[in-house]
């Protein structure tokens, strides 16, 4: 998997001239239902999942105006159950890879913003690994020639539930 | 549901004067139109409280909507003082400023609840000793509401939450002696944020004592030593000391720090800050500030209780006194402790200077609290503010 998106972003570097790699930090935030056991009862629970993350990823100038990114990001950080009767929910720590798409339409020169679609793999402690899906709105703020602030506001799987992340990155 | 719009004799006061406001607030996110240092705008060099005549001259020009008017931006300076374009006596100056809040918890839910607080009704009035304003008196009268938890049944009272003496020693160099508020971190005008409220820095805080600031070319840095505020009992006022250092990178572009360690005879306190401030773009800005506390118990067994806080806040400008506002705040009371919360608050909305001496503010807020064994699902809140200053 990572050696396929590794790949692909080697390829769409060298293929399109405007090009620029993308390397940061951030903060992620959101919410998933996971399968728990409850009195050896099967059902789902809601989970807040907080995390930092480290980004890499590719901006694609296609115009002016419009770009096209993507990012991934390896999140690390802690599981904590909703609570629920009857049941204990100790912290469980996970990892988790974020390959983020985003198209982005700039309105200003700092400003720029667009929908984005995450595919998360996700493992927890002592559970399976899992695959979840996002959307997002993210806002660009360019604080400096080479330094971007992104603010992603959004949902995670069928939570319906708020989901958020900040990233900050440099572009090289 | 249950709604609870409450007005004082006051609050129906400013929501008259309301009709014929005009703008006057300075907040430090307008470093991104090159004000970095507070003593620009306020007679009180570290932020907050009255505006000095340039101050409302600024608001009232630069930053207030044009929507409503057809005065130029000099027409509307001209008409920023307390009685417009009347200019009052040089040794006398006044100010009156307003806060209501109306908010409802637990959006969505049929625990909802609004109500309308009064947050803040302060009579400002200062008094310049001499024409260049180098000895002034600044003194003022507030009201405090009652307290929001049912729990403590304090009626709502008037108070004096400032009055102290500023001296200009000479260019630069400043004294303050009397009651303000303590030297720390980047102060804004959201006293509930996390680098506010949770840290003893909240609106009703201030504290009788001794500062100095001097404000360079390159940097600001101020110091001062406070004795509590002697209308509290003595055994609870905090004494203490605070510093607080930012230094100019560019003229849109600071970082600092603050400290400050204080006691009373049940609690020390140590804090500690990070702070930035960037304007990226004129009229747009973020403001970021990391903060470590220590809260010690002095009886019985010595217990040291750390904990941590970040604010990060973003306006950005999308027009002429509208205002895109956006916060994200972290905070956890006790890292040494498993099982406390952790709780993140991001608020996005709108702050509006939709005419002269009146802010509008429209936010939606979500709060996450997670905990080993102890997480609950989000809480959303709306807030929505109308500031007034005369």
């Amino acid at each position: 998997m990572v050696k396929i998106i590794l790949f692909f972003l080697f390829y769409a570097v060298t293929s399109v001239s405007q090009a620029a790699f993308l390397a940061g930090l951030s903060t992620n935030s959101w919410q998933e239902k996971i399968p728990v056991v409850v009195q050896s009862v099967e059902q789902e629970a809601m989970t807040s999942f907080s995390s930092y993350g480290l980004n890499l990823g590719v901006d694609f100038l296609f115009s002016t105006r419009i770009r096209y990114g993507i990012m991934l990001s390896y999140l690390s950080g802690k599981a904590d159950l909703h609570k629920l009767d009857n049941a204990v929910s100790p912290r469980r720590n996970f990892y988790s890879s974020w390959l983020t798409n985003k198209i982005h339409w700039r309105v200003t020169k700092t400003f720029s913003f667009g929908p984005s679609l995450v595919l998360n793999y996700r493992k927890i402690d002592d559970l399976d690994a899992a695959f979840s899906a996002g959307g997002f709105l993210d806002f660009d703020f360019d604080l400096f020639d080479q330094v971007r602030l992104t603010q992603s506001l959004g949902t995670m799987s069928d939570s319906k539930q708020l989901a958020y992340a900040l990233t900050l990155v440099r572009r090289f | 549901m249950q709604s609870h719009f409450r007005f004082s004799l006051l609050g129906y006061a400013f929501i008259g004067l309301l009709l014929f406001a005009q703008n006057s607030f300075a907040y430090p996110d307008f470093i991104s139109y090159g004000y970095k240092s507070c003593l620009t705008c306020h007679y009180n060099g570290q932020g907050g409280g009255a505006l000095n005549d340039y101050g409302r001259a600024l608001f009232a020009s630069e930053f207030t909507a044009t929507t409503f008017t057809s005065k130029t931006p000099d027409q509307l300076a001209e008409q920023s003082g307390f009685l417009g374009s009347t200019e009052l006596p040089w040794w006398f100056r006044a100010g009156i400023k307003y806060r209501g809040l109306h908010y409802r918890t637990d959006v969505g839910s049929p625990r909802s609840v609004d109500r309308w607080i009064d947050m803040q009704g302060d009579l400002d009035l200062i008094l310049n000793f001499d024409k260049k304003s180098d000895l002034i008196l600044v003194t003022n009268y507030a009201y405090i509401p009652p307290p929001a938890r049912k729990t403590e049944p304090k009626p709502s009272r008037y108070i004096s939450k400032q009055h102290y003496l500023r001296w200009k020693m000479q260019k630069g160099l400043m004294l303050y002696a009397g009651l303000f508020d303590k030297i720390f971190g980047i102060r804004h005008a959201d006293h509930t944020a996390f680098n506010r409220s949770t840290i003893g820095l909240g609106q009703n805080d201030q504290s009788h004592g001794l500062a100095m600031q001097y404000s360079g070319d390159m940097f600001d840095v101020s110091g001062g030593f406070f004795i509590g505020n002697l209308n509290q009992e003595k055994e609870l006022r905090q004494v203490g000391g605070s510093v607080m250092y930012e230094y100019y990178l560019d003229k849109t572009y600071t970082v600092g720090f603050s400290a400050l360690q204080s006691q009373n005879d049940f609690k020390r306190e140590n804090r500690y800050a990070f702070h930035t401030r960037l304007g990226f773009a004129k009229g747009k800005s973020f403001m970021f500030e990391a903060g470590l506390f220590d809260n010690a118990s002095k009886t019985s067994i010595e217990k040291s209780n750390k904990g941590y806080y970040t604010f990060l806040e973003g306006l950005i400008g999308l027009e002429k006194g509208y205002n895109f506002l956006t916060t994200f705040q972290t905070y956890k009371p006790d890292m040494d402790s498993t099982s406390s919360n952790e709780t993140n608050k991001l608020t996005l909305g709108f702050l509006i200077f939709p005419w002269q001496r009146t802010e509008m503010r429209f936010e939606v807020a979500n709060v996450r609290s997670v905990a080993s064994q102890n997480t609950s699902p989000d809480q959303w809140l709306l807030q929505n503010q109308v500031h007034i200053s005369w």
